[in-house]
């Protein structure tokens, strides 16, 4: 199998754009390649894969060609992978695919969403589009209430509270103040994330990300052509996927998610770290309890101990073993559906190369990124090392 | 004839000869339907009711060409038959099956005061203004969408709890081996919470936006059965809906939501 490394990795800044969907895939493209210590033009690489929900149906068909077109790579092998919020971790892992398998040589890999233009009715019935549309949102559940149940369940299997989301919001509040690309660049305290205003009983404001336009762009190289580029390539070390049942009701256990456990096991064993053995993590906290479930389900801590894990800090900063979503996370760096998974890998590529700036992790050599689809459909786990020893 | 026990969250009263059932709701003096149910969930009501209390066989029921599939897929046990012993009346706001010479009265049906479940006026008439906007043509999706043929296709397993063999609920193309699912048994209409939350109204889908604010919000939750399966649904609508997990809570036939000019229905849970 081809060494596969990211040498080049740019995002524009999450939030509410003035910006077009096109515009906003072209400046991530340009922030990635600009990125890049050698010489390479988009319109050389082989293939491009961008994930993309394409929320709001406003480029519902050929995305990837419409957007390759607007980026300079007009001509270059173009799909759009949608696998819900998870779609870039996919278009990641397809890329990486791709690369190992000796078939490219230099991919792009990217995300991009537009959420923010859309008439408040319209953004309401394409929130929540990604769960299973007649036996759960047509009974009642979005996303916030699916999470919600998950939250309840582990409150009473574990006694987990609403104080241990409460760190995490946080703490990703936090971290996101010195993100200048984070959508919410603002300190939350305690007692204001803890009386909230309920959106899904038992999780408020506080517990849910925020709806947000963005792009992030990377680009991949086999290690051959990695190393004529840049001295310091980021080396994807193992990459995970797993599916589950759409439906949080037809899994067995509402308290972990079965794909990633899965994606995690794939991706730990190819790249022979363990979980600690990791110095940076990016989790998909769309809900704060989406990543309480994740430390545990990543093996960061032990099945049900996910409430302690946060109430302890353990994710904080440099100052727990691993830093636990040092960008701010879903929660508030922000999540433009199809580009998170990206954006995660662009904070990891930022992070092992040591230009994190203000948020960068002391000696961070081994990064992870969890990018997950609506409640756990769909999970890929990527696992990044600074050298391939 | 004063109904003074509550079941499904209707006002009942039971006889050797009779099962009469009726809105626990009102305004004022006025017995009305509860917020998300109609003629035809109370008759469904009263049928169940009727079964539950012992009887079996038979029954004369008069039923709009509508009304006749939706019957049938929640009550898949009722043979409906025009010269049964037995025969269900519809009436204000309730329904009643005796057998055919009863001399119900249904002027006089109503419900004891300490039963009622009282409404407020200007609730009352904004639930069925939503209702009426929801029904309406410019009530159309604009992402998520359940077609009406994909809709009636599940409607012996949302309303008659239909399960394929294993038991599996909802139903699925194909079984784990690839193999062509086989029919199961239904599920039995109790169950047990899970887990279950109380969404805000602007945290509810979409297809419930106009009726959220009226109700103050929606509570989902999953359930599980006996045999294993689990299912999500939402609360009966108006009822005291304060649940635990692990509480046990009974499936009754309501309006879920309406679409492309239809009203679609589905059980909802309500404490036994």
């Amino acid at each position: 199998m081809v060494d596969v490394a990211m040498i080049g990795a740019g995002q524009t800044p999450y939030g509410t754009h003035p910006a077009a969907l096109k515009d906003m895939w072209a400046d991530a493209v340009r922030s990635c390649f600009n990125s890049i210590d050698g010489d390479l033009a988009p319109a050389s690489v082989d293939e491009v894969f961008l994930g993309s929900t394409a929320f709001g149906g406003g480029q519902l068909g050929n995305t990837a060609a419409y957007l390759a077109e607007h980026a300079g790579m007009a001509g270059v092998p173009a799909r759009r992978i949608e696998n819900a919020c998870a779609s870039s971790g996919f278009a990641l892992r397809d890329g990486w695919s791709a690369i190992a398998s000796g078939r490219a040589d230099v991919v792009v890999v990217g995300g991009v969403e537009k959420m923010n233009d859309l008439t408040p009715e319209r953004k309401r019935y394409w929130l929540g589009v990604s769960g299973d549309t007649e036996w759960e949102r047509l009974a009642g559940l979005t996303f916030p209430g699916t999470y919600a149940l998950m939250a309840r369940r582990h409150m009473h299997e574990f006694g987990s509270t609403h104080d241990d989301l409460v760190h995490i919001s946080v703490k990703n509040h936090a971290h996101a103040l010195d993100n200048p690309d984070a959508h919410l660049r603002k300190e939350v305290s305690f007692e204001k994330a803890a009386n909230g205003m309920v959106i899904a009983d038992p999780l408020t404001l506080y517990d849910c990300c925020p709806t947000s336009d963005g792009a992030a762009c990377i680009v991949l190289a086999s290690g051959d052509v990695a190393r004529r580029l840049t001295d310091t390539p980021v080396w994807m070390r193992g990459s995970g996927a797993a599916s589950d049942h759409l439906a949080l009701h037809d899994r067995p256990s509402l308290t972990t998610l079965a794909a990633t456990r899965s994606a995690a096991s794939q991706a730990y064993a190819q790249s022979g770290f363990s979980a600690s053995d990791l110095d940076v993590v990016e989790v998909h906290d769309c809900f704060t309890v989406a990543e309480l479930l994740a430390t545990e389900d990543l093996g960061l801590t032990e099945s049900g101990q996910g409430g302690v894990f946060a109430r302890n800090g353990e994710g904080v900063r440099n100052e727990g073993r691993t830093t636990v979503n040092g960008s701010g996370g879903l929660k508030a760096k922000g999540h433009p559906l199809g580009a998170t998974g990206a954006g995660q890998a662009v904070e990891v590529f930022k992070q092992l190369r040591g230009q994190a700036g203000a948020r960068q992790v002391r000696d961070a050599e081994v990064g992870l990124t969890h990018n997950v689809g609506g409640s756990g459909a769909t999970c890929a786990v990527h696992v990044f090392g600074r050298s391939l020893e | 004839m004063i109904l003074d026990a509550m079941m499904a969250g209707n006002a009942l009263t039971s006889t050797a000869k009779a099962v009469v059932v009726a809105s626990a709701f009102h305004v004022g003096d006025n017995r009305v339907h509860a917020p998300d149910a109609d003629d035809l969930t109370i008759l469904i009501d009263a049928l169940e009711a009727w079964r539950h209390h012992g009887h079996d066989g038979p029954v004369a029921v008069e039923l709009a060409e509508s009304e006749r599939p939706l019957l049938a897929a929640s009550l898949p046990w009722l043979t409906v038959h025009e010269g049964a012993d037995h025969v269900a009346h519809r009436f204000q706001c309730g329904a009643a099956v005796t057998a055919r010479e009863s001399g119900l009265d249904v002027d006089a049906v109503s419900v004891a005061s300490d039963l009622r479940i009282s409404l407020d006026a200007d609730v009352h008439e904004a639930i069925n203004t939503a209702w009426s906007t929801e029904m309406g043509a410019a009530n159309v999706s604009q992402g998520a969408y359940v077609s009406g043929q994909v809709h009636d296709l599940g409607l012996e397993a949302r309303l008659g709890m239909l399960a394929q063999a294993g038991p599996v609920w909802p139903p699925r193309g194909s079984m784990n081996d690839g193999g062509l699912p086989q029919d199961g048994a239904c599920l039995p209409m109790a169950a047990r919470v899970v887990s279950w939350t109380r969404l805000i109204a602007a945290g509810c889908p979409s297809e419930f936006a106009i009726r959220a604010p009226v109700l103050g919000g929606l509570t989902s939750m999953i359930l599980s059965f006996e045999d294993g399966p689990s299912g999500v649904f939402l609360y009966a609508d108006g009822h005291p809906n304060d649940v635990n997990i692990d509480d046990e809570v009974r499936l009754i036939v309501r309006r879920v939501y309406a679409q492309d000019g239809v009203l679609r229905y589905g059980r909802k849970a309500i404490r036994l």
